[in-house]
């Protein structure tokens, strides 16, 4: 009996524990060996000491020991053996380089089909596919421990520069590397300010010195900010002869009061238009790619004289590029219902109003030439003899524009339907009341005419903003004093 | 003694165990302390309310699936980036048996919740716990809402794709939706059948009228007033004698006096104003305030895109908004029939997370359709598009947004979230007086005045009713024989607005749909004036009503009565097209072979 009783409570426990062992079985995902750490697993295998011994010497062995969860991609020692002294011989460069073989995260070689651009510790990304890391092949593949995944690797990852990094480092080879570097400018940014006080007058902040700015790069906000590493990018380096004779080639659409600020002006419209977002190796290399403001970047592949590789892309030295003027020098469009300002005959600025009620009515339209919907500005009843519409056109090259205006002068409805009516407007350039095209008596304004109306040619003598006063005839009469404007077109001349 | 005392240990267990288990049910079986049992519910003339509005609590789940049945399967709404299939399905006509979206269990709840306190207010009247007129209102509203649910089923669903076997049809109280599963327990009734039965019920209510406003049902709840939550019975008799209509031609002139019982309740009804006011469609009679419903600008400046009146109380978008505020008298010149939903109180709102690309999911946009409806409209000032369209829906992030019902969690400007306590609430937009001045005009119409319906969709009865100057009629000075139909009920209306002599006609700013959203009329071509009228009331209210729910049955009954299938394929067909799904031409063909029907399926 007892036994019997016994062998009851030892069947019962054994049932017990081939449950437990059965529950254990339901939990497990792949082949996940919980004993051991990333740490543990290199530090195990002995074709990895070298890259053990660098984990240890930079620090990064605490990380790994740490309870996160990483992917490591460890250099086999042979690879290692190669490794530049210089790197090895300093501490910071060694860390970075470490850190280039370490992310954040699982990466299995099943997530990498297609290939990803990791994060690493170091921020730089590095392209992982499910046979290679970087150049490297991987030999030994998803070994799975309990912080995280190791793969094996015949070969380094070395620490590529990025864009920002690549001009820097070139700042004596290249001038245009340098002239990148010179758009740098410290701006007011109170983002991370200190207040030190509150000025009683005013109520403005008093930030503390030194924190109110911040180092921002000109080619970086307005071109790309070639320090993203989130982004590829293909990037050109003229050489400086070529470079000079682009800048050459342009100096005349930036005609301003000095050689140095022309220079600078050209530089900048030749380097915008040297970075793609993307990367095209030379195999990929179109005969034309266009660049963020829509030029056209003729590539001859012979001309090609260094490929460089990039964390964030791919970067071309190459000896001549054959902008084409014409693209690099715009068309500009201002539009009619952003009048900068209202001027009368004196040029003293006034607000059109009469009755309470403003006479400028910003319109939507239909264009039934373009099938387009499209917003214009039509004064009426204002009741200012010579009225002057402010327009700005900024950023204008020097040179021979051909103007255009569509002035749709259709019906307007207010309080009942405005019968429209011919009437004259003209055009004054840069100046209030002077230089009036088509001529000082103006163009008479067609009924529904939603063509552009050529009006006849103005020369800009120097780069910068152009002012344009539509003026309406000198005259309080309703009839004869109106304005409409749906845009104002400077096609450049060459 | 070992021996002994394992084994009793063990014998112990299983004992104490067998006593647990048995005694499960005694523990369980005690009576709850937050539910009340049959006994104690119905008992007076508050019971009898907290049952009504226990009807409409379970009601207001059925929000959701009225908006995206009616909607995505017609031409107006399209699935967003982020829908799920069973969405995409609704919108392509695609839909498998699985579709949570078309499940008609939610429906059937609430109908087994009227019969059943149908059944128990006749009880409590034979009981004496219910005067008669306690109960006639109480137990004509019950019904019609169950009448409406009806009407909804019966448009969407059947259990042969070709609607001739129909839907079940019960009107006996079953303990549980299970016995609905049941199919002794009740039988089914095609389309046709099922408005003749729901004709029937409404017909022999005690009263269609609302509550009256004494009755404690008509209070203010949290801020809420009921007197908008109870569905309207004559609007709901008209809609089933407009469908009815196909079959019977003296129906239209029925419908027709139901909804003319609504658009002239106001008639005699309070002051001057109200009595010009209210449910009369009015344009901007006073440009000199944007505190109206119309689509207008700031005086004298009506070609300025900046003079737009645009805010949560002023002009046509303020119907959306304004109640978030207050139920002030404009937002009841309009709506009919709301139901409001609180963060405060359950059921929660479905559609920030349907609409709402803040704080929401996003499931549904405006469809391609019907964004180019919008724009190809032309406003008296020559704007190019409606206004109502900018309204209706915004660009949020690069994305259209449905905003009709977010305006009281979206700011209309910024699009910031409301953050208040209550900043999660909104609408159910049921009916309003748009919408029964589309159903009126459509049965007018069809019931041989097609310049009445002209007058509707277009600039109003003043303007419609004014003879044109001619030669022999130089002027329209004296308006004492003008401005008026000069039909029989339920078409009589009188817009005189004149001087010397003088007349102020309380339909004479009634400015028509078109009017009141500053659009051109549109014109009549050639002579069959009738079919035109109608393709003109069904095109304006897709540019009125979108999304409120009544697109799909608006476009099915017109189909039915040409009985022309191609009238609802060809609009579904232009927006799959639009939209750019595959399957465009596939949903034309099954729509063209008259399967309009969700395959009816307990789930």
């Amino acid at each position: 009996m007892y036994l019997k009783t016994t062998l009851l409570w030892v069947f019962f426990f054994a049932l017990c524990l081939a449950g437990c062992k059965k529950w254990d079985d339901h939990n497990k995902i792949g082949n996940q060996d919980l004993s051991k750490t990333l740490l543990d697993e290199i530090s195990g295998r002995s074709n990895l000491g070298k890259f053990y011994e660098y984990l240890k010497k930079t620090g990064l062995d605490k990380e790994l020991s740490s309870s996160k969860t990483y992917t490591v991609w460890a250099p086999v020692n042979d690879a290692l053996q190669s490794l530049d002294p210089a790197i090895i011989a300093d501490s910071a460069k060694l860390r970075q380089f470490v850190a280039n073989h370490i992310s954040y995260q699982t990466y299995f070689t099943r997530n990498a089909q297609p290939a990803v651009r990791v994060p690493m510790l170091n921020g730089k990304r590095v392209t992982f596919s499910a046979t290679k890391f970087d150049e490297a092949n991987i030999t030994t593949a998803d070994i799975y421990v309990s912080n995280g995944v190791l793969q094996v690797i015949d070969n380094v990852a070395p620490v590529y520069p990025n864009a920002w990094e690549l001009v820097n480092s070139t700042k004596t080879l290249f001038q245009q590397s340098a002239y990148i570097l010179s758009l740098t400018r410290k701006v007011f940014d109170p983002a991370n300010a200190i207040i030190d006080s509150i000025n009683p007058q005013t109520g403005q902040p008093i930030y503390r010195p030194g924190t109110d700015s911040v180092l921002r790069n000109r080619y970086d906000t307005e071109v790309y900010d070639l320090q993203n590493e989130g982004k590829q990018y293909t990037y050109f380096i003229l050489n400086d002869a070529a470079f000079n004779t682009e800048i050459i080639k342009l100096n005349p659409y930036f005609k301003t009061g000095t050689t140095d600020s022309t220079k600078n002006l050209a530089s900048f419209a030749v380097a915008k238009d040297l970075t793609v977002e993307g990367l095209y190796t030379i195999a990929q290399l179109p005969a034309v790619l266009i660049s963020k403001s829509g030029v056209k970047i003729p590539i001859d592949k012979n001309k090609i004289v260094e490929t460089r590789k990039m964390s964030n892309g791919i970067a071309y030295v190459i000896s001549g590029i054959n902008f084409d003027v014409k693209d690099k020098i715009p068309t500009a469009i201002v539009q009619g219902e952003n009048p900068r300002g209202f001027f009368d005959a004196n040029g003293v600025a006034v607000i059109p109003r009469q009755n309470n009620v403003s006479a400028i009515f910003i319109r939507s339209r239909f264009n039934p030439l373009t099938n387009l919907t499209f917003t214009d500005m039509f004064a009426y009843n204002h009741g200012i003899s010579a009225l002057s519409v402010q327009y700005r056109a900024q950023n204008l090259p020097s040179v021979k524009y051909k103007v255009y205006w569509v002035a749709p002068n259709d019906t307007l409805y207010v309080n009942g339907a405005i019968v429209p009516v011919v009437y004259n407007q003209r055009l004054a350039m840069g100046v209030r009341g002077t230089n009036f095209l088509p001529s000082a008596t103006g163009q008479a304004v067609a009924i529904n005419n939603y063509s552009e109306v050529y009006l006849g040619d103005w020369i800009q003598s120097s780069y910068g903003t152009l002012d344009m006063f539509l003026t309406a005839a000198a005259s309080t009469s309703n009839t004869v004093n109106r304005l409409n404007l749906d845009y104002i077109k400077l096609v450049p001349d060459l | 003694m070992k021996l002994n005392f394992f084994k009793s240990c063990f014998l112990l267990l299983v004992l104490a165990g067998l006593t647990a288990l048995s005694s499960c049910k005694k523990i369980l079986d005690i009576q709850p302390e937050n539910m009340l049992t049959g006994e104690q519910t119905y008992r007076n003339v508050f019971d009898a309310d907290a049952a009504v509005l226990g009807v409409y609590g379970k009601f207001m789940q059925l929000a959701k699936p009225y908006v995206l049945l009616n909607e995505l399967r017609a031409d107006l709404m399209s699935p967003s980036i982020n829908a799920d299939l069973y969405l995409r399905q609704l919108s392509d006509h695609t839909v498998a048996a699985d579709n949570p979206y078309i499940n008609p269990t939610p429906f059937y709840e609430v109908i087994l919740n009227c019969n059943d306190v149908m059944m128990n207010f006749d009880k409590m009247l034979t009981e004496k716990k219910l005067k008669v007129d306690e109960h006639n209102q109480r137990y004509a509203d019950v019904a019609a809402i169950r009448t409406w649910v009806y009407l909804q089923i019966g448009i969407h669903f059947s259990k042969d794709p070709q609607g001739t076997i129909g839907i079940p049809y019960l009107t006996n109280p079953l303990a549980s939706i299970a016995d609905v599963k049941n199919e002794s327990n009740y039988q089914y009734l095609p389309f046709r059948q099922l408005l003749a039965e729901l004709i029937k019920t409404m017909e022999a209510l005690p009263t269609k009228e609302l509550y009256t406003t004494t009755t404690t049902l008509v209070t203010t709840v949290d801020q809420y007033r009921t007197e908008k939550f109870f569905v309207n019975k004559k609007v709901l008799l008209g809609d089933l004698y407009l469908w009815n209509a196909a079959y019977d031609p003296s129906s239209y002139n029925k419908a027709a006096r139901m909804y003319r019982e609504i658009l002239s309740y106001y008639d005699a009804r309070g002051n001057e104003n109200t009595q010009k006011n209210y449910y009369k469609l009015i344009g901007a009679p006073d440009p000199a305030t944007g505190n109206q419903l119309a689509v207008q600008y700031i005086r004298f400046r009506e070609s300025d895109i900046n003079a737009l009146y645009e805010s949560n109380t002023e002009g046509w978008r303020s119907m959306f908004s304004r109640g978030k505020f207050s139920y002030d008298t404009q937002f009841d010149w309009e709506w009919i029939w709301v139901l409001p939903f609180s963060s405060n109180f359950a059921p929660k709102n479905p559609f920030i997370d349907l609409f709402s690309n803040v704080g929401g999911s996003y499931l549904v946009k405006p469809s391609q359709q019907a964004i180019s409806n919008w724009n190809s409209q032309v406003q008296f000032n020559s704007f190019p598009f409606d206004a109502r369209g900018r309204f209706t829906y915004k660009t949020i992030n690069g994305q259209p947004v449905i905003m009709k019902y977010l305006y009281y969690f979206l700011d209309g400007n910024t699009f910031l979230p409301s953050i208040n306590s209550n900043g999660r609430s909104g609408e159910w937009w049921l009916s309003r007086a748009a919408s029964v001045w589309t159903h009126y005009g459509e049965a007018a119409n069809r019931d041989g005045h097609p310049k009445l319906g002209f007058a509707i969709v277009n600039q109003g009865l003043r303007t419609t009713y004014t003879p044109p100057i001619t030669a022999t009629n130089p002027n329209n000075n004296n308006v004492t024989n003008i401005q008026q139909t000069f039909l029989p009920p339920p078409y009589d209306f009188d817009a005189r607005s004149g001087d010397n002599p003088g007349f102020r006609a309380i339909w004479r700013d009634m400015a028509g749909l078109r009017g009141r959203a500053n659009l051109r009329p549109r014109d009549l071509i050639g002579s069959d004036s009738t079919t035109q009228v109608e393709n003109m009331l069904v095109d304006e209210a897709a540019l009125e009503l979108a999304y409120e729910g009544q697109r799909w049955s608006d476009l099915l009954r017109i189909a039915i009565r040409r009985k022309d299938p191609s009238f609802i394929a060809n609009k579904v067909y232009d927006k799959l097209l639009q939209d750019g799904s595959g399957n465009a031409a596939s949903a034309r063909v099954k729509l063209m072979s008259g399967d309009w029907y969700l395959p009816f399926r307990w789930q």
